[in-house]
């Protein structure tokens, strides 16, 4: 007689010859986690693995594969006192030096830096996103099978033509792959009339993205990922949503998600906006920038594309106090924030150019 | 507010862990991952516990959160590990070669499925949760299960084929 599934699987995950886990020692990293969400002051080893885990999800689709470029010199900074209503107020003083450590901070002395942990060209990007695609999905062109029905999005597969397709009510078509200018969230009524498109799947931002190629598009079962590339190649789209529920089985919207555009020289601009930060382009091709979408315990993680016009430098602030400083970065990066001691929750970042001048400000989260 | 109870939670995981990594396993397809989700998993329980202990089932609460931490980190590495990489990391000199073989062929077989599939079919037939609490723990609803686990069930059933071995899954009621 053949084994049921089953018994089959209570054989293949078979663990009578593996220690159990350690529940007392679990309980001591539970109260410790606790009373750092509570206190919000120690840092513990808990806290140091989690951020870990966070880092590598942060930036799932472009720097978990493959050879990436050495991480960065941290850029340590001196935290201070400043007052960062003023937009044209001075920014903060920058350490004479930046720090010629290699190292990520990691004792309790060195708490506050920045630290460039990941790095990919646009370029580069774009290749890893087209390879993937092509081994995932097939090459470009790939016709979408599905029939959807009137009120629905796409179904199933996620193909290299796919622009999360949906039908409208009245049965026209419509395509929807853009992050909100606002804040959508799953909850929130589209303050849009009935049967715009934005009443189905967000609000459209970009409506000429639906010319754009997604490079690579995928249901990760809790989430959506989409990157899309510009008709000239020269600008990126990256959309990483983590809320559960979303599905390209029903209407998505992008509440929350990460996002990343990236403009070259020769790309028109376009500007949009993310929970997590402003980004923009300005129509002469200023950049933009990201940073910021994911906090654990006291090492903020941030990343993001290319930097805003004249930007040399972000500070972030924790009310008035001046918690890290970094470098810009230009590609899709990631970067770790150390903050200082009984620092807050970061509030506020800034892009500052050469002369000083603020040429950023946003509530990073 | 209701109190954390260190006591309730102790006794849980004494109880529970050991089902939950089974689970976890058996989604994600490494031990060592295993234990790593089950082990976040169950810190994010203690957190929540006075509220999770109040409003819901605990044992519920933590294999979805196993099972969503799994699919989350599968997102980080888009295949999982092969069950024939690298060195079991702990021997296992009792099993029967067919035994190991049609563990592979098992573990092979999850892991050529879409994670959700992969995560319907295993609360499905493994934790034998009913379609309405899978849709619950996972998320989604009840005709996604029902596909999702159809199709798994079709993939594992191709596998086993191709690896010639003659199994039939009859475990279970319709997907």
């Amino acid at each position: 007689m053949s084994p049921d599934i089953r018994e089959l699987f209570d054989a293949a995950a078979d663990d009578s010859r593996r220690p159990p886990i350690d529940a007392e020692a679990l309980l001591a990293r539970g109260r410790r986690k606790v009373r750092i969400r509570t206190a919000g002051a120690t840092l513990g080893t808990g806290v140091l693995a989690a951020a870990a885990v966070v880092a590598v999800t942060q930036f799932p689709s472009v720097v978990a594969e493959g050879p990436v470029q050495p991480a960065g010199t941290p850029f340590s900074v001196a935290t201070a006192e400043t007052t960062p209503t003023a937009p044209s107020t001075q920014p903060p003083t920058l350490p004479p030096t930046p720090s010629a450590t290699t190292r990520p901070p990691q004792s309790a002395a060195q708490t506050s830096g920045t630290e460039l942990v990941r790095k990919l060209s646009y370029a580069e990007a774009a290749r890893r996103c087209t390879l993937r695609m092509r081994a995932e999905y097939g090459a470009a062109g790939t016709p979408v099978p599905t029939v959807i029905g009137p009120g629905e999005s796409q179904r199933e597969g996620m193909y290299v033509t796919d622009l999360l397709r949906i039908k409208m009510p009245d049965g026209t078509e419509a395509h929807c792959s853009v992050p909100g200018s606002a804040s959508p969230s799953y909850t929130q009524k589209p303050e849009v009339a009935p049967g715009d498109a934005r009443a189905e799947c967000g609000r459209l931002t970009w409506t000429n993205l639906t010319s754009w190629t997604v490079a690579e598009q995928r249901d990760t079962d809790r989430g959506l990922v989409a990157i899309l590339l510009s008709n000239d190649r020269r600008a990126m789209l990256y959309c990483d949503i983590d809320g559960p529920g979303a599905s390209r089985e029903k209407t998505t919207a992008f509440p929350g998600a990460s996002v990343y555009v990236l403009h070259g020289p020769q790309s028109s601009g376009r500007a949009g906006g993310s929970p997590s930060g402003v980004l923009g382009a300005a129509p002469d091709s200023t950049p933009v920038h990201w940073l910021g979408a994911v906090k654990d315990g006291r090492q903020i993680w941030g990343g993001g594309g290319l930097a805003s016009k004249g930007a040399v430098r972000y500070v972030l602030f924790a009310g008035t106090r001046k918690v890290a400083e970094s470098k810009v970065f230009y590609g899709i990066y990631a970067i770790r924030v150390w903050l200082p001691p009984a620092a807050g929750e970061p509030s506020l970042l800034r892009g500052y150019d050469a002369a000083g001048t603020v040429v950023e400000s946003y509530q990073p989260f | 507010m209701p109190r954390r109870d260190d006591t309730a939670y102790v006794e849980f995981v004494n109880g529970a862990s050991r089902a939950l990594r089974r689970t976890a396993y058996l989604v994600c397809g490494d031990w060592g991952q295993a234990e790593d989700l089950v082990q976040e998993a169950l810190l994010k329980l203690y957190v929540a516990w006075p509220r999770v202990a109040a409003s819901e089932g605990v044992h519920a609460y933590a294999r979805r959160t196993v099972v969503n931490v799994a699919i989350d980190a599968g997102r980080k590495s888009s295949k999982l590990r092969s069950t024939s990489d690298g060195i079991p990391d702990l021997p296992d000199r009792h099993d029967p070669v067919g035994q190991l073989d049609t563990r592979s062929v098992v573990m092979d077989g999850l892991r050529e499925l879409p994670a959700r599939a992969r995560a319907c079919v295993v609360l499905r037939y493994f934790d034998d949760l009913s379609v309405e609490d899978t849709a619950r723990a996972l998320g989604v609803t009840t005709g996604t299960v029902k596909s999702q686990t159809s199709r798994g069930l079709e993939l594992l059933r191709a596998t086993f084929e191709r690896a010639g071995l003659a199994l039939d899954l009859v475990g279970g009621d319709a997907p």
